[in-house]
């Protein structure tokens, strides 16, 4: 039954956004050696959203550091767009899980952050600056700070501020994670809308099976190190509640459930 | 607590560094220098490495023979106040036999006794002896003493702000330059060393554990409260350790208050002491015994720090 | 009393009120705290003033009032001091030159320790040069090096500014250090990837995210940098507050002693005060 959903068909034809290989990455901690990571594969093609699904401890979050270039792996490829990954870049944009941004800085000011940094001129970056935070629904709020701000607020903060710096590609480490229900499931759809408006390749990890069902054009399942599970998920958007009913979407989650399941006893 | 995670050396020779920064995935690669894999935030903090401290304690004797050498050349009074590190291991060490008072069987240079390792070394030890114990004495008792008062303040609102305006003014003072005070009114005794250090630390601690229990979040006393604790047990079993973490700094801080008062005090009217010591050596300009004096102050004073740092960090180590 | 404690910290944290009345609690809480506050000074003078009419003898404890008539009485020349060999005894002119040597110090010391101790938070070379200094000096009193500064640059200015410049550099450093250390590591990594590199990571989120603790660290530095140059003054100085200080006690005058030192603390606390105002402007986003 699992071969109907589980297509795996990534690299055929398309330029990569990522291309990893043998990647493994070990630590000495005071206890003995860790390794997260044990000669994963992954294949991202341009303008996917994709979604890491893990329970925790398995390696995910480890696998996201590396494509961001914040961790170095001990052996084997990290390549984005074509080139080794050798450290954080500025076309490699991150979204935390935590508040990450500047509390010192004003809204309009931390949106702006990355390119003023980075010393683009000011008539390159005010339009999109404008642009993004209107679009994650801050303007009026431009002259906040982070801590007057609620959590979701912030969080929009920080996804315009890096869609204003422009990279290919956004990797987020499960940027919801600390969000109520009903604050999460609207900036879904703002973070939805971006995607669609910007058609940047987006790499999205999480441990909500719903959270990748709704959001991702594929999910995999990291498990022990590697690669556990490949689907694509093939809804049409926009993806409403309808999804909830749906037959297929509720085998891929019972699926998906169990495989993470199974991982996480063993663990 | 944070394990160190020590990264694993690359089997591969490809070593990447922090360059990738910049608009960076379009800049190739050449192979360069290696060197281990870590993670970005293994890179951007910096480690003690212990070497340093020898290597740095190599530098300043160079420098100081250098200096001793350059400017000892110009006459002897020059000599005089930047001697060469020969000269203070021999006469600036057996000069410290003068401030033997006499005892062990050996006779003080006073009373006619000869200048010799023994007396040098005795002068040092007892004298440092007298300066540890106002030390120790001082900071257990201006700690409990702040403590206690700071428990007893924080209960009670209008008492808590009256006592801490008083205390945040007192802090204020030049307390330091305020030890021939205490010499007035308690002689040049060990009393009024030991008074002026506790004078110091009170405070300190006082203003410390007030603010603490100010800041402990709700939920840590209403929890305890939903169990039923109340009162004095209240007090030991939860306000106490609650406040540890946050008193960790100023404790510390309180040690090296009351090394800066003892020397303070020792080096103003009181007759014992390696402050005492120091202060007789200036009165002199006699570098070469104060050299000695000062390196003996100054190794008492770190050990007794790291102790003390131990200490703090044994009795906060839930904490982290 | 427990439930006391309690109470007061509900106060502060004002759990669950809507804004603006929260912002009233608070400023209502502050108000009456100061009146305490002042009401807490106001008794500690009465009870002082009572105690010493009580003893009934200056040279032990001299009344708040005999303090200030001390102070009043030679604030701008004593004929005592003069003839003492002080040229200018007045205490206030004594007073400005001990202050202005700890402030111009200060902020040397500060600036040099604000450089080097979050630099050497964030490279390596920094690190292992400044190590040694910092742990020797982070434990041990740097009043002891005052005997060497004597000795060296003689009784004027220049060993109280060199002393109370490294105090400075030392207190702030360590600070500085730590602070930048135990920063949490996201910002950074996120301004990384942004694509901002070292230099501009170390400008724009080092510094800033660190200045509140070096902030407290300037205060706590100023406070102190002004005991460390009095008692200083104390060892041998042509002038300054501690000078004066040391000549008093030789004469057993303890309301001079008491009216200078607590002269000198008023002067601290008003530095302190426009300092807090500067900072308050400055952290204005907590």
């Amino acid at each position: 039954m699992m071969n109907d959903i589980a297509t795996t068909d990534a690299s055929v034809g398309t330029e990569l956004a990522f291309r990893i290989q043998d990647l493994e990455v070990s630590f000495g901690t005071g206890d003995g050696v860790v390794t997260p990571l044990r000669g994963l594969d992954l294949d991202v093609p341009r303008g996917q959203f994709l979604c890491i699904l893990g329970p925790s401890g398995q390696g995910k979050s480890t696998l996201l550091r590396c494509m961001t270039g914040l961790q170095e792996p001990t052996s084997g490829v990290v390549e984005a767009l074509g080139t080794r990954v050798e450290g954080p870049s500025a076309n490699l944009g991150m979204v935390f899980q935590q508040d990450a941004i500047p509390m010192w800085l004003r809204v309009k000011d931390n949106v702006s952050f990355g390119p003023r940094m980075r010393g683009v001129p000011k008539r390159e970056w005010e339009p999109r600056v404008r642009h993004f935070i209107e679009a994650v629904g801050l303007t009026g709020r431009e002259r906040a700070w982070p801590r007057q701000l609620s959590g979701g607020m912030r969080k929009r903060a920080a996804i315009a501020a890096v869609f204003a710096n422009n990279p290919d590609i956004l990797l987020m480490d499960e940027p919801f994670g600390s969000l109520d229900y009903f604050t999460r499931a609207t900036l879904h759809n703002t973070l939805l809308a971006l995607w669609e408006e910007t058609k940047k390749t987006i790499v999205f990890v999480t441990h909500d099976v719903d959270e990748a069902l709704k959001l991702a054009d594929r999910i995999v399942v990291v498990s022990n190190g590697v690669i556990g599970a490949d689907l694509m998920v093939d809804f049409d958007r926009p993806r409403t509640d309808a999804l909830r009913t749906n037959q297929e979407a509720d085998d891929m989650r019972r699926f998906l459930l169990e495989e993470l399941q199974s991982k996480a006893s063993q663990s | 607590m944070s394990t160190v995670i020590e990264p694993i050396e690359s089997t591969q020779t490809r070593g990447a560094h922090p360059s990738g920064e910049g608009r960076a995935p379009s800049r190739k690669s050449p192979a360069r220098r290696g060197g281990a894999r870590r993670s970005f935030d293994a890179k951007l903090r910096t480690r003690p490495k212990s070497w340093t401290l020898l290597a740095g304690a190599a530098i300043g004797l160079i420098a100081w023979e250098i200096a001793a050498q350059i400017i000892g050349r110009s006459g002897p009074q020059a000599a005089q106040v930047m001697p060469s590190i020969s000269t203070i291991v021999t006469d600036g060490f057996l000069g410290l036999s003068n401030f033997f008072k006499g005892g062990f069987g050996i006779s003080a240079t006073a009373n006619g006794g000869e200048a010799s390792v023994q007396a040098a070394l005795l002068a040092l030890v007892t004298n440092g002896g007298v300066t540890l114990w106002r030390v120790l004495v001082g900071l257990v008792v201006g700690t409990a003493l702040g403590a206690l008062l700071g428990f007893l303040v924080s209960g009670l609102r209008p008492l808590r702000y009256g006592v801490t305006g008083v205390a945040e003014l007192m802090r204020m003072l030049p307390t330091l330059a305020m030890a021939p005070l205490f010499t007035l009114w308690f002689g040049a005794t060990t009393l009024a060393s030991a008074v002026f250090i506790i004078f110091g630390v009170t405070f300190i601690i006082f203003v410390a554990v007030t603010n603490a229990v100010r800041n402990i979040p709700p939920e840590v006393i209403e929890y305890p409260r939903t169990l039923g604790v109340r009162g004095v047990k209240m007090y030991l079993m939860v306000i106490f350790p609650a406040v540890l973490p946050e008193v960790r700094g100023p404790l510390i801080f309180a040690g090296l208050v009351a090394w800066t008062s003892a020397l303070a005090s020792e080096l103003y009217g009181i007759q014992s002491g390696l402050g005492w010591m120091l202060g007789e050596t200036l009165k002199f300009s006699l570098v070469d015994q104060m050299v000695v004096i000062a390196v003996a102050f100054s190794a008492l004073a770190l050990a007794t720090m790291r102790a003390l740092g131990w200490v703090v960090g044994r009795v906060t180590v839930w904490n982290g | 009393m427990t439930s006391a404690v309690t109470r007061s910290i509900r106060l502060a944290s004002a759990n669950g009120l809507p804004a603006q009345r929260q912002r009233r609690a608070v400023r209502r809480a502050a108000l009456s705290g100061m009146a305490w506050q002042i009401a807490g000074v106001a008794i500690f003078l009465l009870v002082w003033e009572l105690i010493a009419r009580q003893i009934n003898y200056v040279a032990i404890l001299p009344s708040p009032s005999a303090v200030v008539q001390n102070f009043q009485a030679s604030m701008f020349d004593d004929a005592g001091l003069r003839y003492l060999g002080v040229k200018n005894p007045g205490y206030l002119i004594n007073i400005g030159y001990t202050v202005g040597i700890s402030i111009a110090g200060w902020m040397l010391g500060s600036a040099l320790g604000v450089l080097v101790g979050l630099s050497s938070a964030r490279l390596q070379f920094v690190r292992n040069l400044s190590e040694p200094v910092l742990f020797v000096f982070g434990a041990v009193p740097v009043l002891v090096l005052a005997p060497f500064f004597l000795v060296w640059f003689g009784n004027g200015a220049e060993n109280k500014f060199v002393l109370v410049t490294f105090y400075a550099f030392i207190t702030v450093a360590m600070v500085a250090q730590s602070a930048a250390l135990s920063l949490p590591k996201v910002t950074e990594e996120y301004a990384a990837g942004l694509g901002i590199g070292r230099t501009g990571r170390f400008w724009s989120v080092v510094l800033p995210g660190t200045l509140p603790a070096i902030l407290s660290g300037l205060r706590l530095a100023l406070s102190t940098a002004i005991a460390v140059t009095a008692s200083v003054e104390l060892l041998g100085s042509e002038s300054g507050a501690g000078r004066l200080i040391a000549l008093r006690a030789t004469q057993a005058n303890v309301a001079a002693v008491l009216a200078i030192a607590i002269a000198v603390g008023l002067v601290a606390i008003l530095l302190d005060l426009v300092f807090r105002a500067v900072i308050r402007g400055l952290l204005r986003w907590q």
